[in-house]
């Protein structure tokens, strides 16, 4: 399966199906079978690690590929609700800073920011005057990192859950910010979820 | 984890806030000083630590559920009565967009704009009311008569029949069953209207299992 799936997917799509068949699929022995695959499961680190550096000739000592993996399918395993360590799997071996290592916060990072600011122009333009208002007051008081207490008080039909949607898609995609960040919860009548999502400034992510 | 994630964050947004008790935003409030007043001491003293908060929802609709509690009781229980009440900032919408939508056919944005106008006329306290035997205020208003569905007979039997016409040749159609609902007050309600539709349902029912843990290997594959 993995033979076939090396060729076309991206590592990204090998490292979630390598965690499902790990999984779901009771594999005889995990540890063969990363042993086989692995390197094919690191491309994209591999390139984004070059682009960093802007050398595209340099070659990753193994041992940091690895880490980085591992610390990849550790994530992967913790989304789909599997534990690493309950697999016979290389142990990472390095502390890493905690900032780094909060699930909360790496997943929302995972966002693409010139998508982001595209949706949030769209989303913008598409607000009344009032809403314009409700927005321009909450986004400035982010913006200047000042505090603020603010209610929005609308009857139904008067879009709220489409503002906060423009609000928080606009302070994400807004990377110029000290600190752009937005953390959702409550009971939203029109999605019936439960949202938490955030989004930090580039200082966070690894170097 | 979530400590971290408070204090990175820089605005937290609090939907549908007024069916909410206000001891949940007092509860937050304090933790919020404290998490973020852990590098910053002046911040124990400024409202939710000095983070933007905003909180969204509509006072026309239902307030925090308490249990066999009063009238003032519920009102005790709501965010304005909070002693963190008297720092917000009061911004309010008005524009019905749903009335706006240019797809929507006259007739039915008269519909709408009319049944928008008597809920909030009813939030208002506006509709006229009737007082029955020694309440203090009046508050009984009267149902429109074409939102009501009149019969002689059995009750579930007639809403079941109008809210899913033609259900015996729809019910395994997504988008039928997707954009229809019967909402009730009370769970009991619920499950009556539940076992009557799912007893018009054609063939046998059968109970499917299911386990929410992943069972460790039991057989194993060499071959991959």
């Amino acid at each position: 399966m993995f033979d076939e799936a090396v060729v076309s997917a991206s590592a990204y799509q090998l490292r979630q199906l390598f965690v499902t068949v790990v999984l779901y699929c009771s594999v005889g022995d995990v540890r063969v079978l990363f042993d086989k695959y692995w390197l094919y499961f690191t491309d994209d680190i591999h390139r984004r690690l070059r682009d960093a550096l802007g050398n595209p000739h340099y070659v990753v000592p193994h041992e940091q590929l690895m880490t980085l993996l591992i610390q990849k399918l550790t994530h992967v395993f913790a989304c789909i609700g599997g534990n690493i360590n309950d697999y016979n799997l290389p142990k990472l071996t390095t502390h890493y800073d905690s900032m780094y290592d909060n699930r909360l916060i790496n997943e929302e990072l995972d966002h693409e920011p010139l998508m982001l600011s595209m949706h949030a122009a769209s989303l913008v333009t598409q607000l009344n005057t009032e809403q314009r208002h409700v927005f321009d007051t909450i986004t400035n008081r982010v913006l200047s990192g000042s505090p603020g207490f603010f209610f929005v008080c609308g009857h139904g039909g008067t879009e709220k859950t489409f503002l906060w949607n423009a609000i928080i898609v606009s302070l994400r995609s807004e990377k110029n910010s000290t600190c752009s960040g937005v953390i959702w919860c409550g009971f939203s009548a029109a999605t019936e979820r439960t949202y938490c999502t955030l989004n930090i400034q580039n200082t966070f992510r690894p170097k | 984890m979530l400590s971290e994630l408070i204090q990175v964050a820089s605005l937290i947004i609090w939907d549908e806030a007024p069916m909410t008790h206000r001891r949940y935003f007092e509860a937050l409030e304090t933790a919020m000083r404290d998490i973020l007043s852990k590098h910053d001491p002046a911040k124990s003293i400024i409202p939710f630590g000095g983070k933007p908060i905003v909180l969204g929802g509509d006072f026309h609709q239902i307030l925090p559920v308490v249990r066999k509690g009063s009238r003032s009781a519920i009102v005790g229980a709501s965010i304005t009565n909070s002693r963190l009440w008297q720092h917000v900032v009061l911004l309010r919408l008005h524009t019905n967009m749903r009335l706006l939508n240019p797809s929507l056919e006259e007739s039915k944005r008269d519909e709408l704009e009319r049944f928008s106008k008597w809920v909030l006329a009813i939030g208002d306290g506006t509709a006229p009311a009737e007082r029955k035997g020694d309440e203090c205020e009046a508050s009984w208003v009267t149902i429109p008569n074409d939102l009501l569905i009149h019969t002689t007979g059995d009750k579930i039997a007639a809403i079941v029949s109008e809210v899913y016409p033609y259900f015996l040749m729809n019910y395994n159609s997504l988008e039928y069953l997707s954009s229809r609902a019967i909402v009730c007050p009370n769970n009991i309600t619920v499950d009556e209207i539940n076992d009557f539709i799912v007893s018009l349902i054609p063939g046998d029912s059968v109970h499917y299992l299911s386990c929410d843990t992943i069972s460790k290997i039991i057989r194993t594959h060499t071959r991959f």
